[in-house]
């Protein structure tokens, strides 16, 4: 992506940022602006050339994010049903990530305040979620599983209908 | 190289308390809410607390679980996606409004939100008058956890300000029912 974005803001400005793991980014400033907290940097004046550390946000989600923000920022207004077919479509590949990079999107995504990548994370991690049974949660999700034979014998009494599954057959709980 | 310092096995149930209601808010069934919450202690708590429940349940309509009418409950039968719902509230539920006082002598009037009111003739037990009453003795009742409220009658006075009111319905007077929330 070019610097020069033709409707892309009031100054074609690069922004530079600086992952937690000292790697260095540009992004034109209109895709800067999608982050709230650069933005505010920026109108602080905090954007220089040594660029804006972000002390949470790793190489590899940052990487993902500096992607994100130039694609939406470069067809930002104005879209054709094709463009904005195009960028949902450039959304839904995206966001077919790990978890653990999901996990790193979500938390830098609401970190710097970029609505719209927080948004598709956090829908993305519901899809993850729902018509799974607990343990295939766990699964996905690494989570373990903390409850005593006891408490979990209550729910799965309390909440048997919610367990009965009609779609794949698997271990209900 | 990559990398959170999160040493922990289960990243995602690490996220802060506010991505996680973010995240179970747009599961689209109550069931799946609950199955996400039988995961782990953290997921439960979150979703349990009365705030997120509020909020749910102000973005996803209640499923339809059954029908009440005089013969009692018709649950939602397989392959209605709630089936399984209705069951459940079928087997916890007394339909037959045993709880009331006079069980028996009470008359179905609406349902909604899972609130069934109900109205009698109080006059009718003891033999009573030769006209019905004009306004009902009514209570709202909750089958699912067996309680009832008994609703203030109309004061005499008020009652009697009332002039030649027309039948609405055979016997009856007026047609209680339930508003629903705005």
């Amino acid at each position: 992506m070019a610097a020069a974005t033709d409707d892309a803001g009031d100054s074609n400005e690069m922004i530079r940022v600086v992952s937690s793991d000292g790697e260095h980014f540009e992004m034109p400033e209109a895709a800067a602006n999608l982050s709230l907290v650069l933005r505010h940097m920026i109108e602080d004046d905090c954007a220089d050339a040594a660029g804006i550390p972000l002390a949470v946000v790793a190489a590899k989600p940052l990487a993902k994010i500096v992607d994100y923000c130039t694609k939406h920022a470069a067809k930002s207004s104005g879209l054709t049903i094709e463009e904005a077919e195009e960028l949902k479509r450039f959304d839904a590949e995206f966001i077919e990530v790990d978890t653990d990079m999901l996990y790193d999107l979500l938390v830098a995504a609401d970190f710097m305040g970029v609505e719209g990548l927080s948004k598709l994370a956090v829908q993305r991690t519901a899809d993850l979620i729902k018509g799974k049974t607990p343990e295939q949660n766990r699964e996905t999700f690494g989570i373990v599983n903390d409850f005593t034979p006891e408490e979990e014998e209550e729910i799965c009494k309390e909440n048997e209908w919610a367990f009965q599954i009609t779609k794949p057959p698997s271990r209900l709980c | 190289m990559a990398g959170h310092e999160m040493a922990s096995q289960s990243p995602v149930a690490a996220l802060t308390d506010d991505l996680l209601a973010e995240i179970f808010i747009r599961l689209p069934t109550p069931e799946d809410l609950v199955r996400a919450s039988a995961a782990c202690v953290s997921f439960r708590r979150l979703v349990t607390d009365r705030s997120f429940l509020r909020r749910f349940r102000s973005l996803h309509a209640p499923p339809l679980v059954g029908f009440l009418d005089h013969k009692g409950f018709h649950p939602a039968l397989p392959p209605h996606p709630s089936a399984p719902a209705a069951r459940a509230v079928s087997d916890a539920a007394d339909f037959t409004l045993s709880f009331l006082p006079s069980p028996g002598s009470w008359m179905v009037r609406d349902v909604r939100d899972g609130r069934v009111l109900v109205d009698r003739d109080p006059e009718a037990e003891s033999g009573g008058s030769d006209e019905p009453l004009i306004f009902t003795e009514i209570a709202v009742c909750d089958p699912l956890r067996r309680r009832f409220l008994l609703l203030p009658p109309i004061p005499d006075d008020l009652a009697s300000s009332v002039e030649r009111p027309a039948h609405v319905h055979l016997e009856r007077w007026c047609e209680p029912f339930l508003a629903p929330r705005s």
